[in-house]
This record gives C-alpha cells, sequence and structure tokens, in this order.
C-alpha cells in the first residue's frame, strides 16, 4: 500500500462524518422539499409534489417581500460595512500603540453574539425610553420609531448589521493594505502622485481583489440574515423586515410547514451560491495581473 | 539636469542619531555613490533628499532652491528602487507612462515618451506585460524607464542592481554607466558595492556609522582614503593591517617584516599601523620571507594569505607563479605603496595618492 493510499484510508472516518452531519440532512430536506409535509397535519411525510412547494413559495407575496428586504439588506449592509471598513483600515494601518489599540477597539462589535446585538440596540433604540431617542429628544430632534415603521426599520436593519460587520470588513482590509510594500507608495510618491490618486490608481486596485472577497463573504453572509430580525423587530412590523432566515425560521418551526421551509432553504442555497459565484467571477476578471502570463 | 546641495543634515530616529551633520555637494551632470555598509546612512539620505523622509535638522537646495520643506511630488526627481517597486497591477507600459500620466500629459507624448524609454532600454516586447511576467532584470528595466520617461532634476538610485544575479549585475553596472553618462544627468547612486561606486562615479561620498567620512573621486578614495575606515572598505580583496613601529632608520617593522618606508611621518619608536592592498605586495627573491598559509587561485590571478610573525597580510600574483601552501617565500613592498595610519585615531598618515609634503592632507 502506498503512501497516498494510506493518507486517504486515514481520511475516510472524517469524511464519513461529514457525509452524515453534512451531506446526509442536506440530501434529506432537498427530498423533503418535494414532497408534501406540514407536522401539524401529520407526523409522517405526506406524498410526492414534484416542485409544487417551490412554485407555491415564489408565488407567495410575503416570500418574494422577505426576498427583496433579504437583498436589499444585504446590499446595503456589505457596501456599507465595506466602506466603512475599507475607511477604517486606512486610518489605522500602522504599528504603534494607539493604533493598535483602535483597531481592537473597533474590533468589539464583531465579537458580541448577533443576538446580544440586536437586544442592546432593541433596548438603545427602544421609541420612547431609548437612550438614543432621549437624548434626540433633549435636543429637539424629535424621536423616530427606529424599529417601529416599515421603512425606517428596514433601513435600521441594514445599519445594524453593517456596524456588526464592519469590524471584520475592516481587520481584512486592514492586512490588505498592511502588505502593500511601502516601497510602491514611495514610488508613487516620487512619480508625482498626491494621497488620492495614490489611493485610487494604487491602493484600491492592488486591494480590490481582497475587497471584493470581503464583500463575498459579506454578502452571503447578509442573505442568511436571522438573529438581528429575531431580536429586534420579530420580522416587523407587519412582514416589513422579514428576511429569508425568518421567513424559513417561522413557516418551518412555527407553522411546521416543513416542506415549503426546504423548498424556501434550498432557494436561499441557490441564492447564495449564485452571489458568491457572481463575486469569484468579477474577481477573477480583475485579477489578470496576478497570473504569471 | 541640477546641482544639489545638502548642508548640515542630520536625523535622529528617537534617541538614535542615524545621521551626523552631513554637507555634500553634487554638481550638475555629476554621479555620486554613496558607499558604505547597510545602517550606515546612506539610504536615509538618499530619502532624505528624495523627500519621503524629514532631516531632523539642515537644509536641501536643488539648484539653489530650498526644497527642504517641499513634498516630493514637488521636487521633481525620479528615484529607483532595490526592491523596484513595480505598480503590480499596471502593464510594463502603465508603469513607465505613470508619471507622466499622473502629471496629466497628453497621450500623445505619453505614448511616444515610453516607446522612447522602452527602446532605450530594449524592453519594447515587454510593454503589454505585467511585472509579475518579468525577469528581475526586466523589472529593473522597467523601474528606470519609469524613471527616465520625465526629465527629473535627477535620479535617485537605491541599490538598483543588489537583487540581480552577478552576471547580469555586471552586464547592467555597464550598461547604467554608459546610460547615465551619455543622458549627462545628476545622479545619487547609493550601493554597498565598492566596485560599482569606483567603476560608475565621478565622485564617491563613503559613509559609516552615520558619518560621511570622505568625499572624493575613486581614485582619490583609493590611493588616498581619509583614514582606516575609508582604506579598508574600499579595495578587493581588502587592505590589510599590521601594527608596526617606526624603526631608528625609519622604516616600518611589522609583524618581523621590516618595510623600508620612503617618508616615515614619525619619530622612532612611534606605533603605527601599516596598510598593504594585496596588489602592491609583490614576490621577491631577496625580500623578507613570510609563510604562505593559503593560496585562492581564481583564473586570472591568485591571492596569496601571507602570515609572518603574528601579522597576516595578502598578496596578488600573477596566474602562472607557482606558489605552495607551507613555503615561505620572499615578498616585497614598494615603499611608495605604503599606507600608514595613526593606530589611535586611523587618521591617515601617510599613502600612496598623497603629496608627502603636505601630511595634514
Amino acid at each position: 500500500m502506498s503512501d497516498r493510499q494510506i493518507l486517504l484510508l486515514c481520511l475516510v472516518p472524517a469524511l464519513l462524518l461529514l457525509a452524515l452531519t453534512q451531506f446526509y440532512p442536506l440530501a434529506q430536506s432537498f427530498y423533503v422539499s418535494l414532497h408534501d409535509w406540514t407536522l401539524a397535519r401529520s407526523p409522517v411525510m405526506g406524498e410526492f409534489v414534484g416542485a409544487q412547494n417551490y412554485s407555491r413559495v415564489l408565488h407567495d407575496r410575503q416570500f418574494t417581500g422577505a426576498l427583496w428586504f433579504t437583498l436589499g439588506l444585504a446590499a446595503g449592509s456589505s457596501i456599507l460595512s465595506v466602506l466603512l471598513g475599507f475607511g477604517l483600515a486606512l486610518l489605522t494601518v500602522g504599528e504603534n500603540w494607539k493604533l493598535r489599540l483602535s483597531r481592537t477597539l473597533l474590533l468589539l462589535p464583531m465579537i458580541i453574539a448577533p443576538v446580544a446585538v440586536g437586544t442592546v440596540w432593541r433596548m438603545m433604540l427602544a421609541a420612547r425610553i431609548g437612550p438614543v431617542n432621549e437624548a434626540l429628544g433633549a435636543l429637539g430632534l424629535g424621536t423616530p420609531n427606529w424599529l417601529g415603521s416599515p421603512g425606517l426599520a428596514q433601513v435600521t436593519l441594514t445599519v445594524i448589521d453593517a456596524w456588526q460587520w464592519t469590524p471584520f470588513s475592516m481587520i481584512v482590509m486592514a492586512a490588505a493594505l498592511a502588505s502593500i510594500p511601502p516601497d510602491i507608495l514611495a514610488a508613487a510618491r516620487m512619480d508625482g502622485a498626491g494621497r488620492g490618486l495614490i489611493l485610487r490608481r494604487i491602493i484600491v486596485p492592488i486591494t480590490l481583489p481582497i475587497i471584493l472577497l470581503v464583500a463575498m463573504f459579506r454578502m452571503v453572509d447578509a442573505l442568511m440574515t436571522l438573529d438581528i430580525v429575531f431580536t429586534t423587530t420579530g420580522g416587523g412590523p407587519g412582514f416589513a423586515t422579514h428576511t429569508l432566515g425568518y421567513w424559513i425560521y417561522v413557516q418551518g418551526l412555527r407553522y411546521f410547514n416543513i416542506s415549503q421551509a426546504a423548498a424556501a432553504s434550498w432557494l436561499l442555497l441557490a441564492l447564495c451560491m449564485a452571489t458568491a459565484a457572481a463575486f469569484l467571477l468579477w474577481r477573477r476578471r480583475i485579477m489578470s495581473w496576478q497570473v504569471r502570463q | 539636469m541640477a546641482a544639489i546641495t545638502l548642508s548640515a543634515i542630520t536625523k535622529r530616529f528617537g534617541s538614535f542619531d542615524a545621521l551626523q551633520p552631513l554637507s555634500l555637494e553634487v554638481q550638475d551632470r555629476e554621479f555620486v555613490a554613496l558607499l558604505g555598509p547597510s545602517g550606515c546612512g546612506k539610504t536615509t539620505t538618499l530619502n532624505i533628499l528624495a523627500g519621503l523622509e524629514a532631516p531632523t535638522s539642515g537644509r536641501i537646495l536643488i539648484d539653489g532652491r530650498d526644497v527642504t520643506d517641499i513634498p516630493p511630488m514637488q521636487r521633481n526627481l525620479a528615484m529607483v528602487f532595490q526592491s523596484y517597486a513595480l505598480y503590480p497591477h499596471l502593464s510594463v507600459r502603465r508603469n513607465i507612462a505613470f508619471p507622466l500620466e499622473v502629471r496629466r500629459a497628453p497621450r500623445a507624448e505619453i505614448d511616444s515618451a515610453v516607446a522612447r524609454a522602452a527602446e532605450l532600454l530594449e524592453i519594447t516586447p515587454y510593454l503589454d506585460r505585467y511585472p509579475r511576467a518579468l525577469s528581475g532584470g526586466q523589472r529593473q528595466r522597467v523601474a528606470l524607464g519609469r524613471a527616465l520617461v520625465r526629465k527629473p532634476a535627477a535620479f535617485l538610485l537605491d541599490e538598483p542592481l543588489s537583487n540581480l544575479d552577478a552576471v547580469l549585475r555586471l552586464q547592467m553596472r555597464a550598461e547604467l554607466s554608459g546610460l547615465f553618462r551619455s543622458l549627462g544627468a545628476t545622479a545619487l547612486y547609493v550601493t554597498h558595492d565598492q566596485a560599482e561606486a569606483m567603476t560608475m562615479a565621478d565622485r564617491i561620498a563613503v559613509f559609516a556609522a552615520g558619518r560621511m567620512l570622505q568625499f572624493a573621486p575613486p581614485l582619490t578614495i583609493y590611493r588616498a582614503p581619509a583614514d582606516r575606515a575609508v582604506a579598508a572598505f574600499v579595495g578587493a580583496p581588502p587592505m590589510m593591517f599590521l601594527d608596526g613601529i617606526v624603526t631608528d632608520g625609519g622604516a616600518i617593522q611589522a609583524g618581523g617584516l621590516t618595510f623600508p618606508a620612503r617618508h616615515a611621518p614619525l619619530a622612532p619608536g612611534a606605533a603605527v599601523t601599516l596598510g598593504l592592498r594585496p596588489e602592491d605586495v609583490s614576490p621577491a627573491r631577496d625580500g623578507p620571507t613570510a609563510e604562505v598559509v593559503l593560496v585562492e587561485h581564481y583564473g586570472g590571478n591568485q591571492v596569496v594569505t601571507l602570515r609572518a610573525g603574528p601579522a597576516r597580510f595578502c598578496m596578488l600574483s600573477p596566474p602562472d607563479m607557482r606558489i605552495e601552501q607551507g613555503h615561505r617565500i620572499g615578498v616585497s613592498v614598494d615603499p611608495r605603496n605604503l599606507y600608514l595610519f595613526a593606530p589611535d585615531t586611523g587618521r591617515t598618515l601617510a599613502a600612496p595618492g598623497l603629496d608627502p609634503r603636505n601630511e595634514t592632507r
């Protein structure tokens, strides 16, 4: 037996475990999504219905509403956190104790559990007793109902999500910025470029592959948002802040509509994969300079 | 092109004096090498001149204009970095064009300037490649092209050849030398390679430990070094030093050997450090003898390490002479070619390039 075969043999238990815990549930959920099964009616799976669950989900106004809100939230939160993260990384790149301390402090939102983030923000933004509105009211700036009015609640959730994940974007960008050889920046200065030009023509293009990677992670992650909705608005007011994740949760675990929840999950998975693929293709197109000819 | 004056420049990093007060005048169209071991302040000097670092004190003048507080982009100096510092995301063409694009030069002017620089440096076939796809030598040329493409007041080169392999380095050395001579360009060239400094520069500024030790033409540096440190740094194989004493007859006695000195600058009995360049030592039938410790044959010549008492020194001898390790051979040194240094300060007391009647140098 060759070394390679022995190594493969050693991998078998891990692969089996992975198959059991990852692929079996996935396959099972796909199987369920093709059948009629509502736990409230029967503990046993019903008959095969083909793509009916998918078409029913796609014709559900609440689902499509959730889809649009989720896309908006994901796009808004990704763009915000990428821009803010890049800006903060630019401001805190370098090695002295002040910069290091600022980086550490700026990282805090990311290491708080999302559920806690939601809870804290819900209390902060409470319409009548929250500290945010108390301060605004005292300044005579009005007391908007951050989580209570439909349009504003959607914006608020987007901002909270961006707030929580900007640090992630910041640390990755900081690493990317730190990896630019200082000589290149010095060369640009010698060549006559000012700060703005160096940023636009040198720093952004060189870090763009990493920016796109961060954007991809952020986007896919935000498409699956559930926890913040759960702890702030509960999907309300009305259905205004239902994300796809929240819709699936409500369908499956509150109404026990297992087969439709499974179908919606697969649609969400497809959306995430398509998004990731789009970003990776885009990234590959702009990275021609990193490939040896 | 322009003349450059550094006047009493100093640089401190915290409590570390990176640069002692330094004054240096580079003439228009002059090629000056800043030579010294790493950490001696030569790159700091170049960065201060470029404007990439601010001096702690002192003034910088380019063609009489004080540029001390002017940012690098307005100094109109071009720099070539040791790492080449090419923009990885731009093609060779765009790399070379960058300084002109930044200045919003007209497209046609940029294109013709890039074409001219590329032709001069023989990189026209690579214009549409990215730096990653180039060899070290090609990258070096692109970096030069980026510096040449505009008309800078002066070129600053920071060890531009040190990342190339030995053969290519020799070839580029000759090319660079010719290039800058034909351009009639003012250039400051930082290097730790004394051969580069000797062969390329009009004048060499020798640095050590943040201080400029001497600023003179290459042969003056070689034949009339200001002190022992300069003498030790320039020359390959390097000068060897022997502790000696001035005899009653005015000769120098060192390590059991006596070297007739033409001009003994010191009173009999005084201690002196004797410096011998390997090419100044030659085999002799009737000279004092020394033991052969090591023979290194380079094909074209051989370097023989000799021992006489506690003293060790080297001799450069012709390739066809048969010299056996362990044997004793006679050596002689032309009295005119002795270097003498003060043992305490290292100051040069006598050197072949110095007028013996003017020993204050």
